[in-house]
């Protein structure tokens, strides 16, 4: 069963980060025992190990996982937009991520000014790809990086908000 | 605030438009009617006004027509100038210092004892000798008999040599336009509001603070030459700038090319800068806001999607849960009316016994 792709209008995920599409796929993402849903605010600290990703599928198709921060540095002047945290490839469907080769290594989010939203994509590959790893973090582009590998459209996209947290002042 | 904002911009705007004329050609009748949204505010009508306040008002009133006309891209002074006006705020409006203090009705009564006279500057259509009433005459033939002169840019840099006296009053000028400015951003929730805004501070400002503001400018130590009222170019200065700033790109850092700004270059371009700033942070702000609203109603829309998502899998649950119960049910009444169901089983399999 697909998720709603309202949030992700709304949340202008669907715009800025992928075109509009239609989910086909059920992916869960969690940190620790929590399931997140599209719009949760998470501590970053709750994200600094990579989170799990199941999905669903059939085992032959393989999937392409990409997480990236649309608002860096900051969301009112997102010059870096987007800042990639992660690439997975060649993910067995019926999995999780971590069934799948890691191109680019997991970057827990630490979002310097403002709530940056963290978008995981999730691509269905044509074929077994053997990605490349981009060069710089900063800058990314998601639609690029599908067109480039023959991706098309996201089969699945979740999204969660997190935001610097304060420093300790009392003490 | 909201209200009155809709309602300054809401008669102005029409008006102008329609007639396709220039403030100045209204008589003070119509231009009353005109103001009519700003009456309230106002709190007076015009014979009680000192002419400083007239003339303030003729800027906010002329400044809301140059915005129903401009298009986004044409500065205020461009579109001031298209209306074709012999009075114009491009060649500004200096006033005698002796003249900005006395009320409308004084200058008025002046004229009456006068008898019909010959306009002071040029460019005055020959007067008629019969004028009943302050009500009819146009804006621009009172302006002109008053003795309010048109400067033309050589009069205006001369006034640039007279230094640094205007530098007394500016931080008062730059206070109240900060908090009218932040008014005119908080009755405006939407884009078009920024429009607003360029013309707030001289409505507001000037309204709530100029009587405070203006005798200390006219009380100023400006036994100078020339008396070209510093009050006067500095309002000018800053809802002009305002506006243009508005119309165009808020982001980007704009210069302002008017006369104004070189006339009062140093200070002038501090009162700019703290208004540019402070207009990028509320932009900023505004823009955040709505990122804001934005996110919670995402969430909002996925939680009751999930809660639809749940309650729909639910309810599959409780009829499947009620289906097994009732299979069982049946099974066991099954049992209970037949007996020997189970009975006959038995001793079937007793009957297959060795013997």
């Amino acid at each position: 069963m697909a998720r709603f792709v309202d949030p992700l209008v709304v949340g202008r995920v669907i715009g800025e980060v992928v075109d509009l599409f239609v989910p086909s796929i059920n992916m869960t993402v969690a940190y620790g025992p929590k399931d997140i849903s599209n719009g949760c605010l998470l501590k970053p600290s709750a994200t600094a190990a990579p989170p799990l990703v199941r999905i669903s599928g059939r085992r032959n198709d393989l999937y392409t996982l990409i997480m990236t921060d649309p608002d860096a540095p900051s969301p009112s002047d997102p010059t870096m937009r987007e800042y990639l945290h992660w690439i997975v490839a060649n993910i067995p469907g019926g999995t999780d991520a971590s069934k799948g080769e890691e191109v680019v290594e997991y970057m827990s989010p630490r979002p310097p000014v403002g709530i940056h939203r963290y978008v995981l994509v999730l691509f269905e590959q044509k074929t077994r790809v053997r990605a490349e790893a981009p060069a710089e973090r900063a800058n990314f582009n998601t639609r690029a990086f599908a067109a480039a590998h023959e991706l098309g459209l996201p089969t699945a996209v979740v999204y969660f908000n997190a935001q610097k947290e304060p420093a300790n002042r009392r003490r | 605030m909201d209200l009155k904002d809709g309602e300054r911009r809401g008669p102005a705007g029409p008006g102008p438009l329609s007639r396709q004329g220039s403030i100045y050609s209204l008589t003070f009748d119509e231009f009353q009617s005109t103001l009519g949204g700003m009456g309230g505010g106002l709190g007076k009508d015009f014979g009680s006004m000192n002419m400083d306040e007239l003339l303030r008002s003729i800027w906010t009133a002329e400044e809301s027509q140059a915005m129903a006309l401009a298009s986004a891209s044409a500065s205020a002074a461009g579109a001031a100038g298209e209306d074709g006006a012999a009075l114009q705020r491009q060649g500004s409006l200096t006033l005698p210092r002796t003249l900005s203090v006395k009320t409308v009705d004084e200058v008025w009564r002046d004229f009456v004892r006068e008898g019909p006279s010959p306009g002071t500057a040029g460019g005055a259509e020959p007067q008629p000798s019969r004028q009943p009433t302050l009500g009819e005459m146009t804006l621009e033939e009172f302006l002109v008999r008053a003795g309010v002169v048109r400067d033309n840019p050589a009069a205006a840099a001369m006034a640039a040599a007279v230094p640094a006296q205007p530098v007394a009053p500016r931080p008062i000028q730059a206070v109240s336009n900060g908090a009218s400015i932040f008014f005119g951003n908080f009755g405006a929730a939407n884009d078009a509001g920024a429009g607003a805004m360029g013309f707030a501070p001289v409505g507001i400002g000037d309204q709530g603070m100029g009587n405070g503001l203006m005798p200390g400018v006219a009380g100023m130590p400006s036994a100078a030459v020339n008396v070209s009222p510093v009050d006067t170019s500095v309002a000018q200065l800053d809802s002009v700038g305002k506006g243009n700033g508005d119309l165009s790109s808020p982001m980007a850092p704009v210069p302002y090319p008017f006369e104004g700004v070189i006339r009062g270059r140093r200070s002038g371009a501090g009162v700019e800068k703290v208004v540019e700033r402070r207009q990028r942070r509320m932009i900023k702000n505004r823009e955040s806001a709505a990122r804001s609203r934005a996110r919670k109603q995402a969430y909002t829309m996925e939680l009751e999607a999930e809660v639809q998502k749940l309650k729909e899998l639910n309810a599959e649950l409780q009829k499947k849960q009620e289906e097994m119960m009732e299979m069982q049910k049946n099974q066991v009444l099954e049992v209970v009316s037949n007996p020997y169901a189970q009975k006959k089983r038995c001793l079937r399999r007793t009957l297959t016994g060795p013997w």
